[in-house]
């Protein structure tokens, strides 16, 4: 017995391999007798067929993938870095490492220049010998006892070295920073414009600076 | 079934290694292109949207069950973002974003007006879908527009074949009577 329109309508919407054996007789048994639901049927497959149909593999070609994978990698690659917790934690650590570095090494410029704005004005005071002869050394280092007499005195410095080994030199040299030395260094040439004289190599001069 | 994407390579996206994501994209852009071009029929707007997926894969690659299918799981990034994408072209009315005409079919003049029919169907369905309750969306995307099969759309929603089949009843009927509505049938 045929069916209504109604009764097999969900059927209607259903392609033939969605269709079980028994719905299809159905289905083929109301459409040669029902020729509005027929064209129903032929519009929706043929709407159907063109969906499904579409020439999607022929587009593909000439695609710039390459371009698509410089685009996502820039996005991505961006992320990795800010993704790792551990490469965040030391990024971070490292920031307040710098930071405190910073600020200690600021703090020690600063404390460097106010010691050598002190040991400048302390060096004008001290006077060489006019002539320095065959005891320069002698002479030099008279003047550096001096000179370490003061400084010992206004308290920039706490100890000295009057007798030198090549190893306590040594040492003594790492107690100065670079600008106190060149600062030694000037203050010596500026006396004695005309000679090649280290601090170094003629006496201990300033042993530990506070 | 996965598109060649070993556990290796998901491993190696888990754990954030830039390399796997070009692995990934060698092995998938096809099947990621195709799927989203049979939606939008618009080549920009697909690279779009891929760039847009892969993004999400690499972001969200740890929210895919270990025991889940990478295809599955990667189709439902494409077909969502396709599906926004479409959304937003039909809230922003002023952005129209035409289908492509392909180059003639090899059919000739009937192949032509083939891919006629297709491209005007097409521009319909892109504003259509969105309209579309989320699970007759799914179905109909998976069965009518990339054409899987009965069984692959079961594997993919977890639905039964009838509530398959009742969702494209409904979402087919519907297709139709907006068609017509809209003077396209």
């Amino acid at each position: 017995m045929m069916k209504k329109c109604t009764e097999i309508e969900i059927l209607m919407y259903l392609t033939p391999d969605e269709l079980s054996d028994q719905d299809k007789v159905l289905v083929d048994g109301h459409l040669t007798s029902c020729e509005e639901c027929a064209k129903k049927r032929m519009r929706f497959l043929a709407n159907r067929n063109i969906l499904v149909a579409g020439k999607v593999s022929e587009a593909v070609q000439g695609q710039d993938f390459i371009r698509l994978e410089e685009l996502v990698m820039s996005q991505i690659v961006p992320a990795v870095k800010k993704a790792s917790p551990v490469l965040g934690l030391l990024r971070w650590t490292s920031t307040v490492a710098a930071g405190l570095l910073l600020i200690l090494f600021l703090g020690e410029q600063a404390h460097s220049v106010r010691k050598i704005v002190r040991l400048e004005q302390t060096f004008a005071d001290i006077e060489y010998p006019e002539t320095p002869g065959l005891v320069d050394r002698w002479a030099i280092r008279e003047s550096h006892q001096v000179m370490l007499a003061e400084l010992k005195r206004s308290g920039l410095i706490h100890d000295s070295i009057t007798s030198v080994g090549p190893f306590r030199l040594a040492f003594a040299r790492k107690q100065l920073t670079e600008l106190e030395t060149r600062l030694i260094k000037n203050k010596i040439n500026r006396v004695y414009p005309d000679r090649s004289i280290s601090p170094f190599r003629n006496t201990a001069f300033i042993i530990k600076t506070k | 079934m996965n598109l060649g994407v070993t556990d290796q390579v998901i491993e190696r996206l888990r754990g954030k290694d830039p390399a796997s994501m070009k692995e990934l994209m060698l092995l998938t852009r096809r099947f990621a292109w195709e799927t989203v071009y049979r939606m939008t029929r618009n080549r920009e707007e697909s690279m779009d949207i891929l760039q847009e997926a892969y993004i999400r894969v690499w972001k969200n690659i740890g929210s895919l069950d270990p025991n889940g299918s990478f295809k599955y799981w990667f189709r439902s990034i494409l077909r969502n973002l396709t599906i926004d994408r479409m959304r937003k072209n039909k809230r922003e009315s002023s952005v129209v974003i035409r289908t492509e005409t392909l180059p003639e079919a090899k059919g000739g003049e009937r192949g032509a007006d083939r891919e006629m029919e297709l491209n005007e169907l097409m521009e319909f369905i892109k504003g259509w879908i969105p309209g579309l309750p989320e699970t007759q969306q799914t179905v109909f995307i998976l069965r009518d527009i990339e054409n899987l099969s009965i069984r692959e759309v079961i594997d993919e929603t977890g639905l039964t074949e009838s509530s398959i089949k009742s969702s494209l009843y409904i979402a087919r009927k519907k297709l139709k009577e907006d068609l017509i509505r809209a003077g396209h049938a």
